[in-house]
């Protein structure tokens, strides 16, 4: 019996790459922008605004590439979530990742053709693709063109509301990057979503 | 008698270079295209050579290029203007107002001409001078909407909008022609303003002295000099009035000139500072610093109970 498993075909390693990319440039020119008079931080602010608005319109249009080919080719069946359901097994993952792995118990949920995520990954991977990056994206095309923004959003600015929500759900998904990175680098998993293979017993 | 002789009327004096349109036009320009004019008594024994007031006097050159630089004279001017040399009376009869064409009129929608009004009249204008109208700020000779056009930039708009309350508060002469107030110069009225020229260079004037409209074009409530932003923080900081007005405009320009993908990407009109908020940059600097101290704990126990484990084992 092979000892690897086949999880991540092409299409999704390609746009896994381009949108990790994306994301840290963002984050990168992002925080350039925020920070800006810290003197030389990264980007010159020009640089960084210019290249803030190329990157999140080429990541854009690679999470309709995402949306579309996720439903096509049938992988959105490992996206599929049932809050209250899916509870305990989201729990006892947070405890494994908190308590028993310490202890070197054996990892809860064993990853195999069927489940290519465990509850955990699955729960916050659902929440990312399907209202973080669209929130942020959103947001970003309404700073874009700020004359389609609500001009009144409870009493303030539509393009405030925008640009708050926009900066808010940068720093959560920068958190998920770093969170992202570390699960990898713990499961030294890294690798499989290169090759596309996945040895078993390793998980992030 | 001698009133009588000049109750003004015309006639020509010059063969200037003239570039105006219409063939009747050319009959009112050959005089009030030039700095000076032969007027003539009316049983036209008499000529008097007279200089044309800067208010009468029209650059042909402009008019051409004007919003309404198509439009024959008398289309908006008197019906007696026809004959020439006219009857000096005439300036007594009643102006064709902007509103006459303009208001009500579904092909001007989009200009939001009863907003204006309905502004305008609000404004520390009307309130101070019953002599007041559009044609005080706009002058209808020279008038081009630098916000609808495709090529504007919004300095050119700021240019242009600045001109039209300098042509005033810079010049005491006009000004006597509305009120009998006696106003500060303006570089001295703003003398208090940090770096006053930049703002004065590169904000329009009713950024400050208007009512905040959301439609740039609709700004036309001037407010009194006391009612005008004083407060630095109220375009630096989170929820700047700029962002309701000109960056608007900014951004809409750029895609009309650039279209979407270019002007997106060309786009420089971040607002720096529009989310510099103390404490929210102390909350992201320590939601990272949290983050990051949590995976070393995190990632340290690990190694420390990994080799207790082995141990353990052993």
């Amino acid at each position: 019996m092979s000892n690897k498993l086949f999880l991540y075909p092409s299409w999704i390693r390609i746009w896994h790459g381009i949108n990790g990319l994306l994301c840290l440039m963002l984050i990168f020119t992002g925080i350039s922008m925020q920070y800006s008079n810290v003197s030389s931080l990264l980007f010159q602010l020009k640089t960084a605004v210019k290249i803030h608005n190329i990157c999140g319109i080429t990541l854009a249009l690679n999470y309709l590439f995402y949306f579309i080919s996720n439903i096509a080719s049938g992988n959105i069946r490992f996206y599929k979530i049932n809050p209250l359901k899916d509870m305990p097994a989201v729990i006892k993952q947070i405890k494994y990742y908190s308590f028993g792995i310490f202890k070197g118990e054996k990892e809860p949920f064993e990853i195999n053709e069927d489940r290519k995520f465990n509850p955990l990954q699955r729960y916050i991977y659902v929440k990312m693709m399907y209202f973080i990056i669209p929130l942020i994206i959103f947001t970003g095309i309404g700073l874009l063109i700020p004359d389609i923004l609500i001009n009144n959003v409870l009493g303030k600015g539509g393009f405030i509301v925008a640009i708050f929500t926009h900066t808010i759900i940068g720093f959560f998904i920068s958190i998920f990057m770093i969170i992202h990175f570390y699960f990898a680098f713990l499961s030294k998993s890294l690798s499989s979503i290169i090759t596309g293979w996945h040895k078993i017993g390793n998980h992030h | 008698m001698k009133k009588a002789l000049y109750t003004l009327s015309i006639v020509i004096l010059g063969f200037g270079q003239l570039t105006f349109g219409q063939d009747d036009n050319q009959k009112c320009i050959k005089c009030h295209g030039q700095t000076s004019y032969i007027a003539v008594s009316k049983d036209s024994t008499q000529h008097k050579k007279c200089l044309m007031s800067s208010e009468r006097r029209i650059d042909t050159a402009l008019y051409a290029k004007a919003t309404h630089g198509k439009f024959s004279c008398t289309d908006c001017h008197d019906e007696g203007y026809t004959k020439v040399p006219h009857d000096g009376e005439l300036k007594f009869t009643e102006m064709l107002n902007c509103m006459d064409c303009h208001g009500g009129n579904k092909k001007f929608k989009k200009y939001n001409f009863e907003t204006i009004e309905t502004e305008a009249k609000k404004s520390v204008h009307y309130a101070n001078s019953k002599e007041f109208n559009c044609y005080k700020c706009h002058n209808p000779h020279t008038f081009k909407n630098t916000f609808t056009q495709n090529n504007s930039s919004s300095k050119a708009s700021i240019d242009v909008c600045n001109e039209m309350c300098g042509s005033c508060h810079n010049n005491p002469d006009k000004l006597s022609l509305l009120t009998n107030k006696k106003l500060k110069p303006l570089s001295e009225a703003h003398a208090w303003l940090p770096e006053s020229d930049h703002h004065m260079q590169n904000l329009r004037c009713t950024d400050c002295h208007g009512e905040i409209n959301n439609n740039i074009a609709s700004m036309h409530n001037i407010l009194p000099a006391s009612k005008a932003v004083r407060n630095c923080s109220e375009c630096h900081s989170v929820n700047s009035r700029l962002t309701t007005t000109l960056y608007k405009f900014n951004s809409k320009n750029e895609r009309k000139k650039y279209g979407f993908f270019n002007s997106a990407i060309m786009n420089n009109a971040y607002v720096i500072g529009a989310t510099r908020n103390e404490y929210f940059n102390i909350l992201s600097f320590l939601l990272f610093a949290g983050i990051i101290a949590m995976l070393l704990g995190h990632y340290i126990l690990l190694k420390i109970s990994r080799k207790k484990n082995k141990k353990d084992v052993k």
